[in-house]
This record gives C-alpha cells, structure tokens and sequence, in this order.
C-alpha cells in the first residue's frame, strides 16, 4: 500500500498547494500575469531543483514518510507568513507590493514548499527501487485527482487554509498507516494541531492582514476571495484584494454610467457587465425608460453585499426592471439574442490574459453584434489627470485602437480615470452637451454635473489627451495576439520606479524572431552543461527539457484559447485540466510497456508532438467543438508521459539519476512558465508562440535522428 | 571536467550575455523621452570643496558630488556648479479654476493658468500626479515655456491668475520666481500649491514673489510624514508659520486618508496649534481622499468621517472650514462665522451666489479674511 499511497500524495499534495499558493498570492498582489509567473516558475524551478539536488542530500528510503509530513507541515509555515508579507516589506494595508516584492516573494515561498516536493520525487523513486515509471503514474493520478477534487469541491465550500487542513489531516492519516517505518505519533499529532489551528484562525488572521481597516467579513468563491472592509457608515468590496466598490460611492458610480447614459438617455435596453454593487444599477435605474441587464460571473457577491447594505438599496436588486445574469460576459453575449442602446463594461483592467478578452477586437465586435444601429458602449480605465506617462499612454493608445477597430466613432474623457466611449452613432462629450442633457432629462447626479465636471472637460483637456493618445502606433489587441494586458502590464511596474518599468519594457524592445528562437537559446543553455558534465549518456535529457517547455506552454495556450472560444466557466477550466493530467497518466501507462529498443517510438512521439502544433496552428483561428480542447490537452499530456518514460529510462539505468529526468523536466517547465502567458502570449501572440514552439520541437527531433544515425550500438544515443 | 570542455562552457556563457548586452545597447531607449534638460543655475547652494555641494533650497539638505542629483532629481551638481534641470520646462499646463487648487478666499470663480515640470522632494504614496512628480526629468514630455511665455499664455488665456501646482513647485523654485516676477508686470497674480518642504531663506523670497500660498499638510504626525509621505512636519510647520508672519495669504488642505491621519485626537492637536500660531481665520479643507498610486487598494474617506472632522475643527474655534472632493455638499461654501449667513455659494468648482462687499460680509458688515480682487 505504501507503495501506492506516497507517490500519489506526492502529486495529489504538490498540486494542491500549487492551487492554493497562486490564489493567496492573487491576494496579496493583486495577481497579474507577471506574478503568476514567478509563481508558477519558482515552483517548477525549485521543485525541479529538489529533484536534481537530492543526490546530494544522501536521503534513505526511511526518511520518506518524514519528508512527507514535513511537506504537509510546511503550508502551516509559509502561509502565514504570505499573509502577513506586507509587513516584512514595510507596506501598509492598501499599498501595491511591486515587482521586487513579489518576485523574492514567490521565490522564497516556492523554494520551502516545492522544494520538498522535488526531492520528494526522487525519494519515491529509491523507495520504489528505481521504478521511476510507476512513481510518475502515481504522481500524475494524484496531481488529476488533487485538480478535481481542489477546484471542484474544496474551493467552492472552503476557505485555503480550512482546505489545506482538511487535505493535511487526511493526508497524515494516510502516510500514518502506510508508513512501513518506525512512526512517530507524537510528530504527526503535532503537524495535525497545528493544521487545525491554521483552519481555525483563517478569518483572524485575514482581520490582522488588514489593519488598521476593520475587516468584517471574508468569503472565498471560486472566482476569488471577497472581502469586505467597513469604516463608519461605508463598506468597501475587495476581490482578490482589489478594491473594487466603495458603498456608497456615488462619485464612481455617477462616473460608470451617466457618460454613456446620456449619450442615449432614452435607452430602452441597458446591458451592464460587472461593476453593479458600486451603485451602478441605481444610477442606470434614474432613466426611466429602461430596463437594465446586468452580468455578474460570481454568484456569490450579490447575496454578501445585500446583507450589509440598508433595506432600501436592497430593494434596488428586487427592481422589476433588473434582470441578473450569472455568467461570464462574453458567454451571456454569445447565447443572449437582444440587442442594446448601451451597454457599459465596469470590469477589471486587463491584468491577465483572462480578462484580456474583455478587451479585445473580437469581443467588441461581439459587443456590437448586440448593440443597435446607435448604440454606445463605454468602458472605463485608471489613467491621468494632468500627465500621461509614455506606458500609460501606449496602454490608452492600444484600447483606442482596438475600439477603432469595431467603430466608427470614439470619444475620450479625461481625468484619473478615462472612460471610452464608441458607437457607429453619433457621439458628444462637450460640456454644453451633458448640461443640456442633464437639464433636459432631469437626471439626478452630484458628480457628473457641470460644476464639477467643467474643468475635467475643458477644451484644453480633451484636446491633449487626444494629442497624447494618438502619438503612439500600437496594434489593435486581439483574442490571439492579447497584447492589450502587457501594455497594461508595463503601465502597472511604472508606477513602482524605473527598474520595473525597464524589466518589463526590455521585452518591448526584442524583435520578433529572436524571440521565436529565444526557447531554443535557452533549451541550450540548459542542456549544455547537462551534457558537458554528464556526458554522452545525458543525451535523453534532451526531449525532457523541450517535454517540460511545450506541454506547459501547450496548456496554457489550450486552456486560454478555450476561454476565448467558450468563455470562462469554473469548472470546465478544472476539467481540462484534469484532462490533461489523465491524458499524462495514460501515456505514461503505455510507455512503461516499450522496451529499450524502441527508439523509433520515442522519435514518433516527437514528431506526433510536432504534429499536433501543426494541427493546433491551423485550428486556432477558426471556430471549433467543445471537445476540441479536451483532445488536444488529452494528447498533450499522453505524448508528455510517453516521452517521459521513455527519455527516463536510459537515464535512471545508464547513471542512476532518478531525479535528473524530472528535474529537467520541470526546469523546461520553468522556462515555459516564466515565458509563457507573461510575454511570449501578448508580445508574439498565440500562432507565433506556437511557431516557437514547432522550431523548437523539429530542432529536438533533428538532434534525435542525428545522434541515431551517428550512435554506435543502434540503441538509444 | 577537462580544461577544453570548460573553456567551451565558459565561452558559450560569456558569449549569450554579451549578445543581450549588445542587444539592449543597440536599441532606442523607451524611457529616455527628454535629453534636452536645462541648464540654469540654481540659487540657493553652498560650494564645497573637491567640486561638492551642498543644497539649501529645502529640509533635506542634500550633499552632492560631481555629477550627482538631489533627492528631486531635477537638480544636479556639475564641477561645483548646482543646476535646476527643470527651468522653463512644463511638463503639464492647464486651466482650472481656482477652486480646483483649491484656494476658496482668492479670486473666486475665476481660473488659474496651472502649471507644473517634472520632479518633488518627497514621495507620498498617494500622489495624484506621481507620472509627473516621481520620475527623473528625462522620463516626462516637456516643452519650452520661459517665464515671459507663462505671463503671455496666462493672459491669452484670460487667467487673472498663474497657478505653480501639480508636483512640488519649490523643486523648481528659480523658474516659479522668474515667472512670478514676469507676470506681476502683466498685472497677474501668482499662486503656489506647496507641501511646504521648503527652508526659511528661499521661503522668505518666494513669499515676496507671490500672492498666495497653500500648504498640503499631510496630517499632523511626524510618524505618517516618515512613512507615507518620506518628509517631516516639522519644517512645514514652520513654514506655515512664517508664510502667516509675513501676512502672506495661506489656505491649509488636509487630505483625509482613512484610518491612516483621521484620527480624531490629531486632528483637535492640529486645530489647536492652528489657532495658536496662526489663527482661527486660516481656511482649512478637509479634501476627500481617492485611492491613488501605490495607496490604490484602500477605500475612500468616508462623507461622515469628513463631516466629524469639520465638525472637531469649528468646535476648536477655526472659522472658514470646508469639505473637498464632496459636490454639493454644504461645507463647501462660505458662511459668515458672525452672522451665519451664506455668503459665497459653491458647488464643485463652480461659484453661484456671492454675498460680499469690498471683503465684507453684505448681512452684518463683518471682514471676511481673503484676496477677493
């Protein structure tokens, strides 16, 4: 049994807390693309590390029970300590923690909990006696299980740390009573208190995290954690430690909805995507002519916020004239048949390829799609007031152009923040024009009145801003090349000092084809000094570290290209993933059974690899069954677990590295991660990215002939 | 490991690095906008020995070598000789009423021509204009304006006024003087929006350059200075003092940050230091805060956290109190503190009724303090 048992904790384990370390991190740095990034790359890093350093470490067969309670006991440590970071960086409550923060950050995490996991790994495989094959089935069939069972049950029922409890506790039980060693009660009894206490102060500790702001109440969906801050008489709602409404704030609301609204004040139809616990539907609800469709992904929002609001602006939902739609915006445009005078995007900035797609030209045309022959759609973006800085400016220019794009009108209004306005109608943002409107239509509003707005909309204003917007030249952002979250990206690290901005800006200034044959450099450098050291016999190595690359870079292409095809829906995202790792099970099954002799197998594997990118580059701009993403992940992940075993096998029988395939492995993972969704995704785009990916993998197969026609025994290398 | 492999591995490795370094050296900068700095030197410096200098124009005081820069980066000393790299250069200019400033007791509805170059000589993690005011001079879009420019633009403008704003205008003290002295000959008046980081000497010159000043006190602590603002009161304190020594016109805005310098406490400690040194005749604004740069993710001030505190100040004896970033809200206008009565109206920026004859209040005949022409 222990046999069974540890190699699938061992997956099951590393991939949950993988899970529950990226959405704590999403907290505490407000997630972006780049900070997924260092996590996930300091996780394959350091976990493929552990595997190659282990050697060095002289670990027994019984230390594994140990190590494996350890590695349960680590979450205990590390997450509290994430949540309380701010104050180790001397950073209040509210303020941004930047690049710097989180790059020592992720990496500090990821070395005390993937660490272990690594030599873990290479642990299992000694334990097993070299049965590096059955340790990976093991691996892989926990790490699908860990993804179902953590996104399908846990995250929606459990907060983190009650999960990670609850997933510790039962793991000690399991290593308890397969443990064939010595135990040690009293140590398990001790991980298993302090994973308890963990589960039991989540809330306190999230209510310190926040100090001096009186938190109130914390919920964790599976869209993120919402949590709620009270001063006085005016709660505010922070998802994944965002701010994102103030109530009341009529100031923000006034701002969402009265530009566009008075455009069209005598809308019947209204669509609003995100923003309504601002106050948003209140303000819509002042034009008496229509009625308001508002599109909220979580369901869970409405009901925590109504709660806390006094009776009458809980009346406001019950509105007859409101109707609620819980769903991504995209999804409920593509199945919804109606057609809008307005509709209003209040949705958060492009921090990621995800939200990306709220931002791109094919959105926009599905926008208009569902907009009538004068209708305006407006979206708002942080900016300026009085000076635009040159990433904020290509930011605003590449939103510009996007909209340009779809539209044949586009007006912009100044401030701290910019709201776009478009329409194939007739547009207007002159100050007369929103008095007379105001006035005419006796709308109510404090903010969005002349007194106020006078100066935001001065002739000298409007003029400079569309002056600053229009002196850059940016690609229109589109679903397969999301450019739009890395100028996003940029602006973001300038506020935080030059250093960041010339991290990120650096990228700006890379040609395309050196970028394309960037993973081929790097692959390289990675396996050069594998080869230098190691010699000959390291050669397998090779497809392992090109495996790594591609099949991270290959899910997450897959997995966003789903999104952009079908929309962003919870539990599918699970199951893909799940399909993948099943799709890694099942190859890595068949491959245990080819023997060593069957090189040509593991050269079919590659070019099969080839294949599918080739396939996957042509199918990607076109409209395709739900399936589709399923197979191709499936696929992925079975030719991943062939090559595996078979790359492994000459390894662990020629120099007896158990460690050294799957270090490799996750270091080509780290590369991927690292390049990945941060850059490659938004500076090349999706067809090119798989480009590199082709040249890459045709560069790997072509070594694989070479060195089989030049081997001397016939054999593998 | 043989010596020809590892001068192979070494090799290798060199040569990928000197192929980024050739690569990022071979492109155009992105960050490097305007190379074209001025050179004009600054007045207030002590030479030092082997070419150092040592700044005297505020608090910090800093002590530079060759080819150093201040802590506001738009100053620079070049072989003993200080310069102001910011001279004549706007980065932003605008019209905005002067209520915007906001300045409630000079020159009602009327605008202010605003102006503002790159720089500040503190970081206060809220800044509203930190694209502008937390960057090098070379990372902003700047144009020529020179002193006599600034008058001329005020006037075509019809600006009665000429507003040194945005950033921190005492980093670009010599040009906010020139142009304040160029524009008095025009017969416009001059207006300084001002954290108050500046020493006694350059202040006594600017007090005799401009019309009026108004101080950003950033809360009434030396701790929150040192953390969110990386500056100290006291020097601004001391500042305030001498601006309402010398009968200089002084408004005081307080930015109200929630949980951070709303504390009920400090705020009576200021009210009455106010009145002590000052009087109970300085207006003060207690402005609403929006979440801003790197303090994005706190929530906004609360009205009624506003309202207590304006309440905590008239209850201290301070007369002309008022509530900023709230339209429509009463504590926007003026009333007289002797008979009650309203006797300026506003609404946001925007002035309505206005109950004063020659700087008195039309009900009761009582002075009403400010520069109303």
């Amino acid at each position: 049994m222990s046999q069974i048992v540890f190699p699938f904790l061992l997956g099951f384990f590393s991939l949950s807390t993988q899970i529950f370390l990226l959405r704590e991190f999403q907290v505490q740095f407000y997630g972006n693309e780049v900070i997924y990034g260092f996590v996930l790359g300091f996780w394959l890093l350091w976990g493929s590390a552990g595997s190659l350093l282990a050697p060095g470490f002289r670990l027994e067969k019984r230390h594994l029970p140990l190590l494996s309670e350890i590695a349960i006991f680590l979450p205990v440590l590390v997450f509290p300590c994430l949540r309380f970071v701010r104050f180790f960086w001397g950073k209040p409550f509210g303020e941004s923690l930047g690049l710097q923060a989180s790059f020592f950050t992720s990496l500090a995490c990821c070395l005390l909990l993937s660490f272990p996991f690594g030599l873990l790994f290479y642990l299992n495989v000694h334990f097993l006696q070299g049965n590096l094959t059955r340790v990976y089935l093991l691996e892989a069939l926990g790490a699908a299980l860990a993804g179902l069972t953590v996104d399908l049950f846990f995250i929606p029922n459990f907060s983190c740390w009650q999960s990670l409890a609850i997933l510790g506790i039962s793991g000690l039980i399991l290593i308890f009573f397969s443990n064939p060693f010595k135990k040690k009660p009293l140590l398990t009894g001790f991980i298993a208190g302090f994973l308890l206490l963990l589960s039991l102060f989540d809330f306190q500790a999230q209510r310190v995290a926040t100090r001096p702001f009186p938190l109130i109440k914390s919920h964790d969906s599976p869209y993120g954690r919402w949590q709620i801050v009270k001063i006085e008489d005016q709660i505010t709602l922070y998802q994944d430690g965002l701010a994102v409404a103030s109530v009341p704030d009529p100031a923000e609301a006034e701002e969402i909805v009265h530009f566009a609204l008075l455009q069209r004040p005598e809308a019947k139809k209204v669509l609003l995507i995100g923003g309504g616990f601002s106050g948003a539907i209140e303000e819509i609800l002042k034009y008496p002519a229509c009625t308001l469709d508002y599109v909220e992904i979580d369901p869970d929002i409405i009901p925590l916020l109504k709660a806390l609001l006094p009776p009458e602006r809980q009346l406001i939902f019950e509105s007859p004239r409101l109707t609620i739609h819980h769903l991504d915006g995209r999804t409920f445009l593509k199945k919804t048949a109606e057609i809008y005078d307005v509709i209003i995007l209040a949705v958060p900035e492009p921090a990621t390829a995800q939200l990306n797609r709220l931002y791109s030209r094919e959105f926009y045309s599905l926008i208009k799609k569902h907009l009538s022959p004068q209708g305006v759609i407006s979206l708002r973006v942080s900016s300026a007031e009085n000076y635009q800085n040159p990433a904020l400016v290509r930011y605003l220019n590449n939103i510009y152009a996007t909209l340009n794009s779809v539209f044949s009108r586009l007006e912009v209004i100044p401030g701290d923040t910019n709201i776009f306005l478009a329409s194939d109608g007739h547009l207007q943002i002159d100050l007369d024009f929103f008095v007379s409107r105001l006035e005419k239509y006796q709308i109510e509003t404090r903010f969005i009145r002349p007194q106020v707005i006078s100066a935001r909309l001065s002739p000298m204003r409007l003029e400079r801003l569309k002056t600053r917007i229009a002196s850059v030249t940016t690609w229109a952002n589109s679903d397969l090349h999301p450019r739009g979250y890395f100028y996003y990206l940029a602006y973001w690290a300038s506020q935080f000092g030059l250093r960041e901005t010339r991290m990120l800006e650096f990228f700006f200034r890379i040609p395309a084809p050196v970028l394309i044959l960037l993973p081929l450099f790097l692959v390289s450098a990675i396996a050069s000094p594998v080869f230098l050291f190691r010699g000959k016999a390291s050669w397998p190595s090779l497809p392992l570290i090109v495996l790594g690359f591609t099949s991270l870079m290959a899910e997450v292409l897959v997995l966003l290209w789903f999104q952009l095809r079908f929309g962003y829906i919870y539990e599918k995202i699970a199951l893909l993933f799940a399909c993948f790792m099943f799709g890694l099970f099942a190859g890595a099954f068949t491959g245990q059974k080819i023997s060593l002799t069957r090189t040509s197998i593991l050269l079919a594997d590659q070019a099969g690899l080839i294949l599918i990118l080739l396939v996957l580059r042509i199918l990607l701009p076109l409209q395709i069954s739900s399936f589709v993403p399923y197979l191709f992940l499936f696929l992925f992940g079975f030719l991943g677990g062939h090559i595996f075993v078979l790359s492994n096998l000459p390894l662990i029988r020629e120099s007896r590295s158990y460690g050294l395939g799957y270090g490799l492995d996750l270091a080509g993972s780290f590369l991927g991660a690292i390049l990945g969704p941060p850059l490659f995704f938004p500076l090349l785009g999706l067809p090119a990215t798989i480009m590199s990916l082709l040249i890459l993998n045709a560069s790997c197969l072509l070594v694989l002939l070479l060195g089989r026609i030049y081997s001397h025994k016939g054999t593998l290398f | 490991m043989k010596r020809r492999d590892f001068l192979k591995a070494t090799g290798c490795l060199g040569l990928s690095l000197s192929c980024r370094e050739l690569l990022a050296s071979s492109l155009p900068r992105l960050d490097l906008i305007q190379p074209n700095l001025s050179r004009v030197e600054a007045r207030y410096y002590e030479k030092l020995p082997d070419r150092e200098i040592k700044c005297t124009l505020c608090p910090r005081y800093c002590h530079l070598g060759d080819k150093e820069r201040g802590y506001c980066g738009v100053r620079e000393n070049d072989g003993g000789t200080y310069y102001t790299l910011v001279y004549g250069k706007v980065c932003a200019v605008n019209v905005d009423p002067i209520e915007k400033k906001p300045f409630f007791h000079f020159l009602p509805g009327t605008q202010a021509f605003s102006l503002a170059t790159a720089g500040c000589n503190v970081n206060c993690r809220f800044c509203q204009n930190w694209q502008i005011s937390q960057v090098r001079p070379e990372q902003v879009e700047a144009y020529d304006l020179p002193p006599e420019e600034v008058a001329q633009a005020a006037r075509r403008n019809n600006c009665p006024s000429i507003a040194y704003t945005y950033t921190e205008p005492v980093v670009f003290f010599e040009y906010m003087i020139d142009s304040s002295l160029a524009s008095r000959k025009l017969g416009l008046k001059n207006v300084v929006v001002t954290g108050g980081h500046i020493n006694p000497e350059p202040l006594e010159e600017l007090i005799k350059a401009v019309d009026a000043i108004k101080v950003d006190l950033k809360s009434f602590s030396e701790a929150f200075y040192k953390e969110y603002v990386r500056g100290e009161l006291k020097p601004v304190l001391e500042a305030i003092k001498l601006i309402h020594q010398r009968k200089m016109w002084l408004e005081i805005v307080y930015l109200v940050i929630p949980t951070l310098n709303d504390q009920e406490s400090m705020i009576r400690q200021m009210c009455r230091w106010l009145i002590k040194e000052i009087g109970p005749d300085v207006p003060l604004h207690f402005s609403r805060f929006h979440p801003m740069y790197l303090l994005k993710n706190l929530p906004p001030t609360p009205i009624s956290t506003l309202e207590k505190l304006h309440s905590i100040a008239r209850d201290e004896g301070l007369r002309y109190v008022y509530i900023g970033n709230v339209p429509g809200h009463r504590a926007e206008s003026t009333y007289c503190p002797f008979c009650g009565q309203l006797i300026i109206e506003r609404v946001g920026y925007q002035v309505g009724r206005v109950e004063l004859k020659n700087g008195r209040c039309r009900f009761c005949n009582a002075p009403i303090p400010g520069i109303w022409s």
